[in-house]
């Protein structure tokens, strides 16, 4: 089974051709590890790069990512077997006030499709939520997105609540929306900021240390 | 009833005489509007409440925004005018989307209990649907009590995919574009078709006022126009934008003779070169979204609308409107300045910029 058809399967957002695939890959003995990292994880890379090109839009994203779910999903039980961890645990949602859900839902995707562990609690996400989050799923990353100037703040007063709760130390925090500039996220003491999905993805992996 | 405006019968035809002239491009300064309320922010909280858009007496609507109009002042080409705001896209509602209001939060959404396969979703025009007829009686009862004073506008129908979103949610139409495209493209067709019906219906009755046709935004005809959008083309490609977008912009723009298009953030630029071949397409409104400079930084922008054969709408500051007269110069331009000034203050502003555009000079 050659695991560049998984790829291009991927990235064209065929998930029957993924499916198939995956389990072809699997009866020619090819480890789980192997097409996570060898086929899956590089196709989403390469559907981020072609996004930030603007070969790609949302559509083309979505349906990429869900075709790299399917293959995740054959893989997830196996790769459990074999103690094979995810490269890091986020925790990621919209803040207080703000419904939108897109581009959360596409950092979230992407993450998954980078071999994140993906924790997503929702929109319009409250303060408290976002703390409790934090401290009942110790993830690496907290993940805030925000698609008005009004909702925007909301971010900041999360930060100062994980603080305030002992938190900061414990988790990064990145920040990101299409109002949300790389200023307001250092303004507001994030760690990170990013304009979209695949930016979001490189960005999880420079705080937390992820190489390719 | 009468209505008291600062506003008269000679400041009306100088509105048409000035406004007809720059539809035909033979006005070399912008239309300036300047006004000493925003029509787009006042009172939403309130209007967006369950009371205000479906209970409240017509008459006592209107009472409220006659107070409105009477207390407000008109400068440069701004002109009195009654926008009913029930949230962007209300056709979603008149074809049956549950309307859901968050006055809180000064916004209204949509959505749909079926989610049944697309292919079993049909969308038609239901003239006995209580937003359009509560849209309908509130137009009608405008246009009756105040006749030749005041421009009644458009209600904010939407646009064809930001209404079919709202029926299958924008996370799944995302996917429909690609898994079922045929069915969008038939659903944006029946949204088309219930589009043109709403929008003739409500010109019918709009018309009988004689002060032609407006909209959300600071655009007037003594004609047909309208303010058309599409805020989903924001996430697809160009292919998408022609496939599914495009077909319905130019069905709108064929039974109106100024149409406008909402051009809603840098998302969209993609799709500019597309619309400014659309030949029935007069005006293209820049609005370059949350976080994202100012419209008078977008010169090169700007500039493709003008060269492009289009008017431009933008609504901008006193100083963001003498740059742009400056760097590019007013003609074609429909500047809204966002500024609140006294009457004095406005004239003296319409000095400076006739004396700083460049088109005039």
């Amino acid at each position: 089974m050659d695991l560049n058809a998984i790829r291009t399967a991927v990235i064209e957002g065929n998930a029957l051709a993924v499916e198939n695939g995956v389990k072809e890959a699997l009866e020619a003995k090819i480890s789980a590890e192997s097409i996570l990292i060898e086929a899956l994880v590089p196709a989403m890379d390469e559907v981020g790069k072609r996004f930030e090109a603007g070969d790609f839009f949302v559509p083309e994203m979505l349906i990429a990512a869900r075709a790299m779910k399917t293959g995740i999903a054959l893989l997830r039980p196996l790769l459990a077997e074999l103690g094979v961890e995810p490269v890091g645990k986020v925790v990621i949602g919209t803040v207080k006030g703000d419904l939108h859900d897109i581009g959360k839902n596409l950092v979230g995707l992407m993450l998954e499709g980078a071999g994140f562990e993906v924790i997503d609690v929702g929109t319009d996400v409250s303060i408290e939520t976002f703390v409790e989050a934090v401290q009942r799923e110790e993830p690496h990353l907290l993940g805030m997105s925000a698609l008005l100037t009004t909702t925007m703040p909301s971010a900041a007063e999360v930060i100062k609540a994980l603080s305030d709760a002992g938190l900061r130390d414990k988790v990064k925090v990145l920040f990101g929306g299409a109002p949300v500039t790389e200023a307001f996220t250092e303004q507001i003491g994030a760690d990170g900021y990013a304009p979209d999905a695949a930016a979001a993805v490189t960005k999880a992996k420079d705080l937390l240390g992820v190489t390719n | 009833m009468s209505i008291n405006l600062n506003f008269t019968d000679e400041d009306w035809q100088r509105i048409e005489r000035d406004w007809t002239a720059w539809w035909a491009g033979e006005l070399d300064r912008p239309m300036v509007m300047m006004e000493t309320f925003n029509p787009l922010i006042f009172g939403s909280k309130k209007i967006f409440s369950k009371d205000w858009m479906l209970e409240k007496p017509v008459d006592e609507v209107l009472d409220i925004f006659q107070e409105r109009l009477e207390d407000a002042h008109y400068f440069g080409d701004a002109w009195p005018k009654f926008f009913y705001n029930h949230g962007p896209g209300m056709g979603a509602g008149f074809l049956g989307a549950n309307v859901h209001s968050m006055p809180e939060q000064n916004t209204i959404w949509f959505d749909f209990e079926e989610q049944a396969p697309i292919e079993k979703l049909h969308l038609t025009y239901d003239p006995d649907n209580i937003w359009w007829q509560r849209i309908y009686n509130l137009t009608k009862g405008a246009v009756e009590r105040w006749g030749d004073k005041v421009a009644v506008a458009h209600t904010d129908i939407g646009g064809n995919l930001d209404i079919l979103a709202s029926f299958r949610t924008t996370n799944q139409l995302l996917y429909d574009v690609c898994d079922s495209q045929e069915e969008v493209v038939r659903l944006s067709n029946e949204i088309t078709a219930a589009w043109i019906r709403y929008y003739n219906e409500l010109y019918d009755v709009i018309k009988q006022g004689g002060r032609g046709t407006s909209n959300w935004a600071a655009v007037w005809s003594p004609q047909r126009t309208y303010m058309t959008q599409s805020d989903f083309c924001y996430m697809i490609s160009p292919e998408m934008f022609e496939k599914f977008v495009a077909p319905d912009l130019e069905a709108c723009y064929e039974i109106m003779d100024h149409g406008f298009y909402h051009l809603d953030g840098k998302g969209q630029i993609i799709h500019l070169d597309r619309l400014l071949e659309m030949e029935n397409l007069a005006g293209i409104q820049w609005i370059p979204g949350a976080g994202q400079p100012l419209p008078e930084e977008w010169t090169d922008l700007l500039k493709r609308i003008i060269e492009g054969g289009k008017r431009c709408q933008v609504y901008v500051t006193a100083e963001g409107a003498r740059k742009i007269v400056r760097e590019i110069g007013g003609k074609g331009f429909a500047l809204y300045v966002i500024n609140r000034m006294k009457p004095e203050e406005a004239a003296d502003f319409l000095k400076v910029l006739a004396a700083e555009d460049i088109s005039q000079h």
